[in-house]
């Protein structure tokens, strides 16, 4: 009797128990592993966006420096440049002296105070409506980016200060001492003195951090984007 | 069994999160790089654009600029250079939406509804891909040629009368003028626009332009003005005090103004020996004897003042110059300071076929018995060996000095320039210096050649006066 009991099926008690406690053990690691892989994807997503932005930036930058100084004063006949200082693109605008006429240069580094410099770098270019003053400038922890017609005899760094925007977040170049822009000069014989006319490359450097922190750390993840963006339009 | 297809489905969506993950950041980079791409492919266009404008090139596009022939580019004309990929076919001409290669910009520079067709319209091939070694070219679509007006370059060149649209525009070396009536300009070179398409197979678009015109040289070489030029303030010049007549031996010194190359029973040429401020005339026309050293054509001063381009005007517009040219240069040497290059650097392939240009930062020996061909710029002190001769012309800017106090039997046919434009410790002068000429050996002195000018002139290839990348929305 008792045997036909027992085979008659189902489970026993153990039995049963051992397979709740062995399902609770595996689901529970699947689960673990899930939430991990969740957060995980969180915090990836997070630093994506952050390159992902960061990339755009940079290339924006290139883009600019790339077509800095068109039009050159070449493209016109003599006098008209003098005397109509916003038709003519130089390659970077700098201050103080800049209003002068014509323009004293002054030597990045040294006179030329904060633009062009570390973190803040006024690009002359015309995109198709005339010269603009593109603006990049660090605020903090925000990359500030602005345009406006280049007009004559004014201050590029005053005329562009209304019009930035934050452009970047979470730049942290600032916080790291590490400069966004550094600058190569044309490599002529003898070579030129360090003004910003004869900037031929700019370097940049973008230490940008994720927007949260990652959620299996809870610290912010940062990365690093490097830049060489050439001025291809020729001195004037 | 359902645990097991639980954990299969949880390690699926961990799986599947990771892939995501890594697809997308590897978009990312992609997209990137292909823009990248996109624009360096775009930027080889337009040096192929450039370096096929020049004549010299063996595979120059002088017969799609010029299907006519003529020394201009006429307003109208477009020609393009097509890189389809195997198997594609790039038709810029076709403006329909479909069309991912339709030149629309041209229809923005030129105010028009169509691309110009018929003898108008010119293609090459790109000679970019390397067939026979089966090496893919870069992925640029077409570069287009075309002249350059106001109003192609939404430019207004001469600040008045607005916008011209019926005028090409040249170059003179320092600025560019507007021509009138179609006339082109004297002693200045047409202004050109070169634009470059490039796509990826990723759809990466750019769209890059250069204006570019033949070097400052060119255009200054084009009215030499005299066979020695001094140019400058306070020049100085000193030749050998004996040896008239004659210039088959030593001591038979002569600056001779006439062109060599005139047509037989003809007579044309320029002064021996040209100053640029009149201050200087005394002292350098008391020094040019005894006169019958110093030949011109009958009306022509042997020794006057001379009128230079802009260019040659002023140490900035000289430097410019100078930097042209080593861009053009087939051998810069830069001996160290307190050394001199000499004519053993020269390339052994010069030759009287294949004139070259050669650049000297610093000081150069021409010395030995050979003959150099095209031209040479030197920067610091030439020395020269009359022993040697030289066909083409010879540029001496910078310290501005030439000294020569050798006797022999060479000759510099063609023409000299020297021009004080930098101090003794290299800084830019504010004002052209005291420029020297030396030679008080004798050799047979310089001959006025206009062919030899013209083939250095033809030796400079055409510079960039800018860039500009066009902004494309990517359709």
């Amino acid at each position: 009797m008792k045997k036909q009991a027992h085979s008659a099926g189902g489970f026993s008690l153990v039995e049963l128990l051992i397979g709740t406690i062995l399902f609770t053990i595996i689901t529970g690691i699947a689960f673990s592993l899930l939430m991990s892989a969740q957060l995980r994807y969180q915090g990836e997503s997070s630093v994506t966006q952050a390159f992902q932005q960061a990339n755009v930036a940079l290339d924006q930058i290139v883009r600019d420096v790339h077509s800095a100084g068109y039009p050159p004063a070449n493209s016109f006949a003599a006098g008209i440049a003098l005397n109509n200082p916003n038709l003519v693109a130089l390659p970077f605008s700098w201050s103080p002296g800049y209003t002068n006429t014509p323009p004293t240069p002054c030597t990045v580094g040294v006179s030329c105070g904060a633009v062009p410099g570390d973190y803040d770098l006024i690009v002359e270019t015309d995109l198709g409506n005339g010269v603009q003053w593109i603006r990049y400038s660090l605020q903090g922890t925000t990359l500030m980016r602005g345009m406006v017609l280049k007009a004559p005899f004014v201050d590029p760094v005053g005329s562009t200060t209304g019009s930035l925007v934050p452009y970047l977040d979470n730049v942290m170049n600032g916080n790291s001492s590490l400069p966004i822009f550094t600058y190569t000069f044309d490599n002529t014989t003898p070579p030129p003195p360090s003004q910003p006319s004869y900037i031929r490359e700019v370097n940049i450097t973008l230490i940008v951090q994720s927007a949260h922190p990652d959620p299996q750390t809870q610290q912010y993840r940062t990365i690093t984007l490097t830049g060489q963006a050439v001025r291809f339009n020729p001195n004037q | 069994m359902v645990i097991a297809l639980f954990t299969l489905m949880l390690i699926s969506v961990v799986a599947t999160a990771l892939i995501l993950m890594a697809g997308t950041e590897t978009a990312l980079k992609g997209n990137y790089k292909s823009a990248m791409q996109s624009f360096y492919d775009a930027k080889a266009g337009l040096e192929e654009g450039r370096g096929r404008l020049w004549a010299r090139n063996p595979n120059s596009i002088a017969s799609c600029l010029l299907p006519g022939g003529g020394a201009m580019m006429p307003l109208g004309q477009v020609c393009y250079i097509l890189n389809p990929s195997p198997g594609e076919v790039v038709n810029p001409q076709d403006l329909s939406p479909a069309n991912p290669y339709a030149d629309n910009e041209y229809l923005a520079e030129w105010n028009t509804t169509a691309i110009p067709s018929g003898a108008s319209y010119s293609t090459v091939i790109s000679n970019s891909p390397i067939a026979s070694a089966n090496i893919a070219g870069p992925l640029y679509k077409w570069v287009r040629i075309t002249p350059r007006t106001e109003f192609s370059g939404n430019i207004d060149v001469d600040g008045i009368n607005g916008i011209d649209r019926l005028n090409p525009l040249f170059f003179d070396g320092m600025q560019q003028l507007l021509s009138t009536n179609g006339v082109p300009v004297p002693a200045a070179s047409q202004v050109l626009t070169i634009t470059a398409l490039a796509v990826t197979p990723y759809g990466s678009r750019r769209m890059v332009q250069y204006t570019v015109a033949l070097a400052g040289a060119a255009a200054a070489l084009a009215n030499v003005p005299s066979a020695l030029t001094l140019d400058g303030s306070g020049v100085s010049f000193t030749g050998p005090s004996g040896g008239t007549g004659g210039r088959n031996g030593n001591g038979n010194f002569q600056i001779v103004g006439n062109d060599v190359n005139a047509p037989p029973g003809t007579q044309s040429g320029i002064p021996a020996i040209g100053y640029t401020n009149s201050s200087d005339g005394p002292s350098v026309s008391m020094a040019a004897t005894p006169s019958g050293n110093y030949l011109s054509p009958a009306g022509v001063p042997n020794v006057g003042i001379v009128s230079l381009p802009p260019i040659l005007q002023t140490p900035g517009g000289l430097q410019t110059l100078v930097n042209s040219i080593t861009q053009s240069a087939d051998l810069v040497l830069s001996p160290s300071p307190g050394t001199a290059a000499d004519q053993n650097s020269l390339p052994s392939a010069m030759s009287a076929s294949n004139p070259m240009i050669v650049v000297v930062n610093g000081d150069f020996n021409l010395h030995g018995t050979g003959t150099g061909y095209g031209l040479l710029l030197v920067t610091g002190t030439l020395d020269y060996d009359p022993d040697a001769s030289w066909n083409g012309v010879i540029l001496v800017i910078g310290q501005g000095t030439f000294t020569s106090s050798r006797r022999g039997v060479g000759v510099i046919n063609g023409a000299v320039l020297v021009a004080q434009t930098r101090d003794a410790s290299g800084n830019l002068l504010a004002n052209l210096g005291y420029s020297s000429f030396t030679q008080t050996g004798g050799g047979n002195g310089i001959q006025y050649s206009s062919s030899w000018v013209k083939a250095t002139q033809a030796l400079m290839t055409y510079q960039v006066l800018s860039f500009r990348e066009i902004p494309l929305a990517t359709p």
